[in-house]
C-alpha cells in the first residue's frame, strides 16, 4: 500500500472516530450509532485495502452494466470486458501472473534461481502447446534509477547493521533474531553485488489476458471462465499466484491495451490484485 | 478529469463529513434522533471520501446512469493514425500515442542448451530494463490466424480442379492415366480443404508497446515513434532479429479481440463446441 492510500485511510478513519466520540448525543440509540460506526469503518477499510471484494458486489446488487468505451460492456459480475461486433460477443478476462518476483523486489533470494530461469523456456513451450485459444502474457516494466536504488539499499543495510550491533550487545536477544538480521543483511548485500555486476532493478507488473467468443453474452462469459480456469491450471507449473482479476483493476488492465501511463500510476492502480 | 480534481472531491466529502460531526457535537441531547440521522449522512460522506482514491472517475457517470447502465466513455477506445502505425487515446486533456514493435523470435527450447535457455530467459529481463524513462509493455500473444484468404484460394483451386475433372470424365476419349491423375489431384485439394477447416490455426508472436503523451496528436506520435525505434534497435541487438513497427491489421491483432479470433475461425470453433 502506498503512502497516499495510508494517509487517506488514516484521515477518513479519524473522521469516523469523531462521530463515535459523541456517544452522549445519540442518547438511547447509542448501540445503533455504534453499529453504524462499525459498518462505516469496515466499508472504509475494504474500499481502501480490498476494493475488488466490494465493487463487483455493488454492481451485481444494483445490476449495473458499465460501458467503458463504444461497443464494449462490462457486465454486472465485473469479471470480463465484452465487445459486441459482427453479431458476436468477444469476452476478455485477466489473471494475475507475476512470473517471478524480480530478484530486486523479492524479500528473499531463492536458491537455484538460475536453474529455475533456465527451465522457463521449456515450461513456456509446454504451456503453449496445451492451450488452444487466444491469450497474451503481458509484462509491463520500467528500469529503476540504479543510483537511487543503490542508495536505498545501502541505507537499509546500514540500518540493519546498526540493529545487529545493538542486538548483539543485548544479552536478552535470541539467536533467531540475530540469524534473521544476518540473513536480511546478506540478501541486501547480494542485491548490491548484482547491481555491481550490471543487472538493473525493475519495477514491473505481469498478467495474462485471454479472449473467448460466443453467440450470446452469457455464452462468451461462460467460455471465458473455462479459458481462465484452463490457464490457471496450465500456468501452475510456473509456481505463480494466478488470481482472476475483477472489478476496477480489470477495467484498468483493459485500458492498458491502448496506452501506458507513468509506471508509478500503473503500480499505484494495482495494489491489491497482483 | 485529473488527479487534482479527484483530490478536491476527496477533500469536499471529508469536509462535509467533518461539518456533520461538528453539528452533532453542538446538538442538545434531546435531539438524539436527528443526531443519528446526521451521523448516518456524515459517515456516508466519509465512506464516499475513502472511495475517491479509486472510484472518483465513476461518480459522475454513476449519477448520470440510465437503465442501470453507467457510460464511462461513449467514444471508441482509440483511433488509428492516418499513417496506420500508431493509435491515439485521449484521456482528459492528455493525448497518448502508442506504437507496437513486433519481435519475430523463432527459437524453440528444444534447440537450446541449458546455458542458451538461461540466456534466453535473461534476454527478456534485459529488454524490459532497456530504459528507465518510460514504461514498456512486452507481450507474447497466441492468436488464431485469419485463414479467410487462404481458404478462398484453396476453395477456388478446388472448384477449378473439380471442373477440369468433370470435363475430363465427360469426355470419353480421355485416357485413363489423365483421368486418374485429375482424380488424385481432386482428392488432394479436397483433403487440404477439409484439413484447413477442421481446426483453427494458431500463431504466436512477441511484441512490445510503448506510449508517449503529447500536447497534440503529432507530438505524441513523434515521441512514441522515437521510443519505438529505440526499443526496436534494442530488441534487435538482444535477440539478434529484425524487430519492426507493426501497422494496419497486424497492429490491430494486438489490440482488438475480433482480430485475434477472426470471423473465419468462428464457425470452426462453434462446430467444435
Amino acid at each position: 500500500m502506498d503512502e497516499e492510500t495510508i494517509a487517506r485511510v488514516g484521515i477518513t478513519l479519524v473522521v469516523a472516530m469523531i462521530f463515535a466520540t459523541y456517544s452522549s448525543a445519540y442518547g438511547p440509540l447509542y448501540i445503533l450509532a455504534l453499529a453504524i460506526f462499525i459498518i462505516a469503518v469496515i466499508l472504509i477499510t475494504i474500499l481502501s485495502l480490498a476494493d475488488f471484494l466490494l465493487f463487483p458486489l455493488f454492481t451485481k446488487m444494483l445490476k449495473i452494466t458499465t460501458i467503458p468505451a463504444k461497443d464494449y460492456t462490462i457486465p454486472k459480475e465485473n469479471e470480463g470486458v465484452v465487445k459486441y461486433v459482427n453479431g458476436l460477443y468477444y469476452a476478455t478476462g485477466y489473471i494475475t501472473a507475476n512470473v517471478y518476483n524480480y530478484v530486486f523486489q523479492a524479500e528473499q533470494m531463492t536458491e537455484g534461481e538460475d536453474s529455475e530461469m533456465a527451465m522457463g523456456p521449456d515450461k513456456w513451450e509446454k504451456a503453449l502447446m496445451s492451450i488452444k485459444f487466444p491469450f497474451k502474457f503481458v509484462a509491463i516494466g520500467q528500469a529503476v534509477d540504479i543510483q537511487k536504488y543503490r542508495d536505498d539499499l545501502e541505507g537499509r543495510r546500514g540500518y540493519l547493521e546498526f540493529q545487529f550491533s545493538r542486538s548483539e550487545g543485548d544479552a536478552h536477544t535470541s539467536s533467531t533474531v540475530l540469524d534473521d538480521l544476518k540473513r536480511r543483511m546478506r540478501v541486501i548485500q547480494v542485491r548490491i553485488d548484482r547491481l555491481g555486476a550490471g543487472e538493473r532493478p525493475l519495477s514491473s507488473m505481469m498478467y495474462i489476458e485471454t479472449t473467448s467468443v460466443g453467440i450470446t453474452l452469457n455464452d462468451s462469459l461462460t467460455n471465458l471462465t473455462q479459458q481462465v480456469d484452463q490457464l490457471q491450471t496450465v500456468f501452475n507449473v510456473f509456481d505463480l499466484n494466478l488470481v482472476r482479476v475483477v472489478g476496477r483493476e480489470m477495467y484498468q488492465l483493459y485500458k492498458l491495451n491502448y496506452y501506458l501511463p507513468e509506471m508509478d500510476r500503473i503500480i499505484s492502480d494495482f495494489q491489491f490484485q497482483k | 478529469m485529473n488527479k487534482n480534481f479527484y483530490f478536491i472531491i476527496f477533500l469536499a466529502f471529508l469536509s462535509a463529513s467533518f461539518i456533520f460531526a461538528v453539528i452533532i457535537s453542538i446538538l442538545p441531547p434531546s435531539l438524539f434522533p436527528l443526531a443519528i440521522l446526521l451521523m448516518i449522512i456524515g459517515l456516508f460522506l466519509d465512506v464516499l471520501a475513502a472511495s475517491t482514491k479509486f472510484y472518483a472517475y465513476y461518480f459522475t457517470p454513476f449519477l448520470k446512469r440510465k437503465n442501470n447502465t453507467v457510460v464511462l466513455n461513449a467514444e471508441p477506445p482509440f483511433y488509428v493514425t492516418a499513417s496506420g502505425n500508431a493509435i491515439i487515446v485521449r484521456e482528459d486533456e492528455n493525448v497518448y500515442a502508442s506504437v507496437f514493435v513486433k519481435i519475430p523470435v523463432y527459437l524453440s527450447s528444444t534447440e537450446m542448451s541449458d546455458e542458451d535457455k538461461l540466456n534466453f530467459a535473461r534476454s527478456f529481463s534485459k529488454l524490459i530494463t532497456i530504459n528507465s524513462k518510460y514504461p514498456m509493455k512486452l507481450a507474447s500473444q497466441l492468436y488464431y490466424l485469419n485463414k479467410d484468404e487462404y481458404i478462398r484460394r484453396i476453395s477456388a483451386k478446388l472448384n477449378e480442379v473439380e471442373d477440369r475433372y468433370e470435363k475430363l470424365k465427360a469426355d470419353k476419349t480421355t485416357p485413363d492415366r489423365l483421368l486418374g491423375r485429375a482424380e488424385g489431384e481432386l482428392a488432394m485439394w479436397h483433403n487440404l480443404f477439409d484439413g484447413v477447416n477442421k481446426s483453427p490455426s494458431q500463431n504466436q508472436i512477441a511484441y512490445t508497446m510503448v506510449s508517449a503523451m503529447g500536447a497534440n496528436e503529432e507530438e505524441a506520435v513523434a515521441i512514441a515513434m522515437q521510443r519505438a525505434e529505440e526499443i526496436s534497435a534494442g530488441a534487435g541487438s538482444i535477440f539478434g532479429v529484425t524487430a519492426s513497427i507493426a501497422s494496419g491489421e497486424e497492429m490491430l491483432t494486438f489490440i482488438e479481440p475480433e482480430y485475434s479470433i477472426p470471423p473465419a475461425t468462428i464457425s470452426e470453433l462453434l462446430k467444435k463446441d
